[in-house]
């Protein structure tokens, strides 16, 4: 008995070393967890060579100064061999998909591969026909002729027709679509014949070939929908883009994609795309660390430079920007009330280090109330939004707060990664002016119950739409983030407003930078910087291009995609 | 039926006393069943107006910055949200009556679906982890008791108090660092439905849970079987010098496995939770996702209902049923 019982003891004693031995190895090595902070710059290598070139049969020596940026090391060459599947990690499952009811962003990004729609944003926010071939606007600028490709043909081999596409926004109206919105005065929409279809419009409105682009007007069959009521709850799906929805149930999390064959553009180099929910973001990290999945969106940007070697890491830009939104209804009496304590604010405010610290390089500093690039962008704050605390000092000299001594909160939106860091950066900041920050952060629902209630002195939050909905969003009486912030100035409202229906382009961009210079004397909302999302892939760039694998979180900007490597927006 | 109960009976027949001690049992699961009932409409109904008193508007949180109080309107109306809030009870009462939980406001997904396809991963993951944590826990708590004044009893009682102070989602998250990343024996994420291959993505949550249950499980066995060993018919198996198989199972474990079934029954509530905060940190698409990710943080109303309408259920009914198979495994405990 004894000896026997010896033996169990050795056995616990073997179990439990085993047990403490796990529990430090654990601990032990940091392993992939991202805990190591390092910022990326883009390396560019700037050389002057000496050329000699014969200019009029003299050879000459010049200098010539050129700039490289290196290719990304570990994307191969394209082998021209299609990939069967891949599998991408985001954050939601797949809503219904339906793009004429409210969508989350499984819903967004299915649209944006599985939806056809009319046209397709470019970065400068012109228009690339998609379905259509061309489109032509009558004089007066309220009748818009759009013609559809020849041959087109949904993924059951149905034609796509006029009479389609007549149902498409028929039904989207009908459902309240919340997508409408980006149709403007939208009066009608009639076939002319089977490959045409004329949109009618009670103003001026050129902003509606952007609002065609939108994934919330994929081109639906009238057949399949309305032989069954059931239709967007079991399928079989019909497609008019470059995939089809093939394999999907409700409120399962895995989903996936097929190549469609009648697509217009095909082949695809991608055949398959399977599409896993992940709600975590840290585990969405060490799923494409692993290579568990080829290629996961949105993650944080602190994980950047733990992923290994053959994982590469792009910023892709959704259009929106980060802002300190104040609500001027609190602001009564109080010294940030005062529209000059605000402008100072937004001096003494380091966007750079937001920039590095909060974001850790992936999201461009603001300049002014949009992102960089369309010619609506105009650089409203001084100095270029580089920090100023003596020009803020300056000007809070000139109200009757010169010493600061006050206070007031920011609610940054918790859940999101970088808002809290960047509402605490906005602190210490604003610490150099005598102002005392407190950083409260909510929920997303929280967050928006006090917009609604009016229960904020300030919030760190974001914006994501094209220039014009974003600008008249935000000032323009009516507009829901003005709602929120209690904000009214008819004059920003009238140039906003009229830039919308404006036809001529340059007394359109004027009445935008117009609009936004005089929102800039209000200093309601203090752009911080521009909105990037960070994805991770093991798929080689080139794939990812070629095979349109790179949604943003607004599936109509889908082109815009930069490379945090340099190389640009896929061609 | 104790023999206490029997005495009280002198003038009726044998088959009598069996038929009242049936009618007993019966009286006590109707009186249960109706207990579960009236705990599954309290906990409906207090789910419905607790909800309702917490921040943020599913319809605004639903449009975003897109909702215009006209859109707003029309989806509340689309979504079943207007009217009073008695109004807005019945409607749902009425529909849970005919076993409609409603239909999720973010996703237009029933909930009866998505309990549906959430809370077989819930109950698969819960099911490992009783396994899981009765082959540790059953082990683990004879060894402790006998040897309850050795090195192994006091290193038993240090080691359950430091896992019952980890929080599960560190212990999740350091598992999954050593299982996942640096062993990579286990997936970091997702999940599979079909069995055994499910048994791959359950078998290190349902470890991170034992975390939480065998400790109590293994202490409360451990104390049972120490007070067994303190009884005259363990003495006198031994002196009857019975296989150790027979003895540890008839005279040790069985006559101590009762408070150990009756706990493991109150512990399904705290399981469940545990699981709720485990499936989010592994991933896995069970019940605790739903609610925390599809209901609690999109103000989906309709999803939490139902989810914490199943919650109450799963632990009333579990309870009850750990109280049958207490009884019978201890037929003292029926007194």
């Amino acid at each position: 008995m004894k000896s026997k019982a010896m033996s169990a003891k050795q056995l616990l004693v073997v179990l439990s070393a085993v047990l403490v031995g796990g529990i430090f190895a654990a601990c032990g090595t940091p392993a992939a967890a991202p805990q190591v902070v390092r910022e990326t710059v883009v390396v560019q290598a700037t050389q002057v060579v000496r050329e000699t070139v014969v200019v009029e049969g003299t050879p000459q020596v010049v200098e010539r100064v050129v700039t490289a940026t290196p290719e990304p090391t570990s994307a191969p060459p394209s082998a021209g061999e299609p990939i069967e599947n891949v599998r991408i990690s985001i954050n939601s499952k797949l809503t219904a998909p339906d793009a004429h009811k409210q969508m989350g962003l499984g819903a967004f990004m299915l649209q944006y591969l599985v939806g056809g729609q009319l046209f397709r944003l470019n970065p400068d926010f012109s228009v690339t026909p998609y379905l259509a071939e061309g489109y032509e606007v009558s004089d007066d600028g309220l009748t818009y002729t759009v013609k559809l490709k020849p041959d087109l043909k949904f993924s059951d081999g149905s034609p796509i027709t006029a009479e389609d596409v007549v149902y498409t926004f028929t039904r989207s109206t009908e459902l309240k679509n919340p997508r409408n919105l980006q149709l403007g005065p939208l009066e009608s929409v009639t076939a002319v014949d089977p490959q045409t279809v004329e949109f009618k419009l009670t103003q001026p409105f050129p902003n509606l070939l952007i609002g065609l682009a939108d994934a919330g007007f994929s081109i639906y069959p009238k057949a399949a929908l309305e032989a069954d009521p059931d239709y967007f709850a079991k399928g079989p799906f019909v497609s008019a883009g470059q995939y089809v929805l093939s394999d999907w149930t409700p409120g399962a999390s895995e989903w996936t994609v097929s190549e469609n064959p009648e697509f217009f553009g095909g082949p695809s180099m991608v055949k398959n795309v399977t599409f896993v929910a992940v709600p975590d973001q840290t585990s969405r990290v060490l799923q494409v660390t692993t290579g568990a999945i080829d290629y996961a969106y949105d993650l944080p940007a602190s994980a950047r430079q733990d992923f290994p070697e053959e994982v590469k890491t792009f910023a892709v830009p959704i259009l929106g920007m980060y802002n300190v939104n104040f609500n001027l209804e609190r602001a009564k009496g109080q010294p940030w009330g005062d529209p000059k304590v605000r402008q100072a604010i937004s001096l003494a405010i380091d966007r750079q280090a937001i920039q590095d610290r909060a974001f850790f390089g992936i999201s461009p500093a603001a300049e002014g109330f949009l992102y960089k690039g369309p010619p609506e962008w105009i650089g409203v704050l001084p100095n270029g939004g580089k920090q100023d605390l003596e020009a803020a000092k300056a000007l809070l000299a000139e109200t009757d707060w010169p010493n600061g001594g006050f206070g007031f909160s920011i609610q940054p939106w918790g859940q999101r990664p970088g808002w809290t860091d960047a509402a605490t950066i906005i602190k210490e900041n604003l610490a150099g002016l005598g102002i005392e920050v407190t950083v409260e952060p909510k929920t997303d629902a929280d967050a928006i119950a006090n917009l609604n209630a009016g229960n904020y002195d300030a919030q760190f939050s974001g914006n994501t739409q094209d220039p014009l909905s974003m600008l008249k969003n935000q000032f323009a009486e009516g507009g829901t983030w003005t709602k929120w912030s209690r904000y009214n100035n008819p004059e920003v409202t009238k140039a906003l407003v009229d830039a919308g229906f404006a036809a001529d382009q340059k007394t359109r961009i004027e009445l935008f930078h117009k609009a936004q210079e005089l929102a800039y004397g209000d200093m309601v909302f203090i752009p911080i910087s521009e909105r990037v999302v960070l994805v991770a892939s093991r798929i080689p760039r080139n794939i990812l291009c070629e095979a349109n694998l790179l949604p943003g979180y607004n599936p109509r900007i889908a082109t815009v995609q930069e490379f945090t490597d340099g190389s640009g927006p896929c061609k | 039926m104790s023999t206490h109960q029997m005495a009280k009976l002198p003038s009726r027949s044998r088959f009598d006393a069996v038929a009242f001690g049936m009618g007993i049992i019966q009286n006590r699961i109707v009186s249960r069943l109706l207990r579960s009932l009236l705990v599954g409409f309290g906990v409906m109904t207090i789910a419905f107006f607790l909800l309702r008193l917490v921040p943020g508007d599913p319809v605004q949180l639903l449009l975003g910055d897109t909702g215009t109080p006209e859109l707003v309107e029309a989806y509340r109306q689309m979504l079943g949200l207007d009217g009073t809030l008695p109004e807005q009870y019945l409607r749902y009462l009425g529909s849970v009556m005919q076993g409609d939980l409603g239909t999720s406001i973010n996703s237009s997904v029933s909930v009866n679906t998505i309990i549906a396809r959430s809370l077989p991963v819930t109950l698969w993951l819960i099911a490992v982890t009783i396994v899981l944590a009765l082959a540790l826990a059953l082990p683990l708590s004879i060894a402790a008791a006998i040897y309850q004044r050795t090195w192994f009893g006091h290193t038993f009682r240090v080691a359950s108090s430091i896992l019952l102070a980890t929080p599960v989602f560190y212990s999740g998250l350091l598992l999954l660092l050593l299982f996942a990343i640096q062993l990579k024996v286990a997936p970091v994420a997702g999940y599979r439905t079909t069995f055994p291959t499910n048994l791959n993505y359950l078998w290190l949550p349902a470890l991170v849970l034992c975390g939480v249950m065998v400790p109590i499980t293994a202490r409360v066995l451990q104390s049972s079987v120490i007070d067994t060993l303190d009884q005259e018919f363990v003495e006198t198996a031994v002196v009857r010098g019975l296989g150790r198989l027979t003895f540890t199972w008839r005279y040790l474990l069985r006559p101590s496995l009762a408070p150990t079934i009756s706990l493991l029954g109150y512990m399904i509530g705290q399981l469940l939770s545990a699981a709720v905060v485990v499936e989010l940190v592994f991933n896995l698409p069970g019940i605790g996702t739903s609610l925390i990710v599809e209901g609690v943080l999109l103000r989906d109303y309709p999803v939490v209902q139902g989810i914490v309408l199943v919650f109450g259920m799963i632990v009333v009914i579990v309870s009850f049923l750990s109280d049958l198979v207490s009884g019978w495994l201890d037929p003292r405990t029926q007194t």
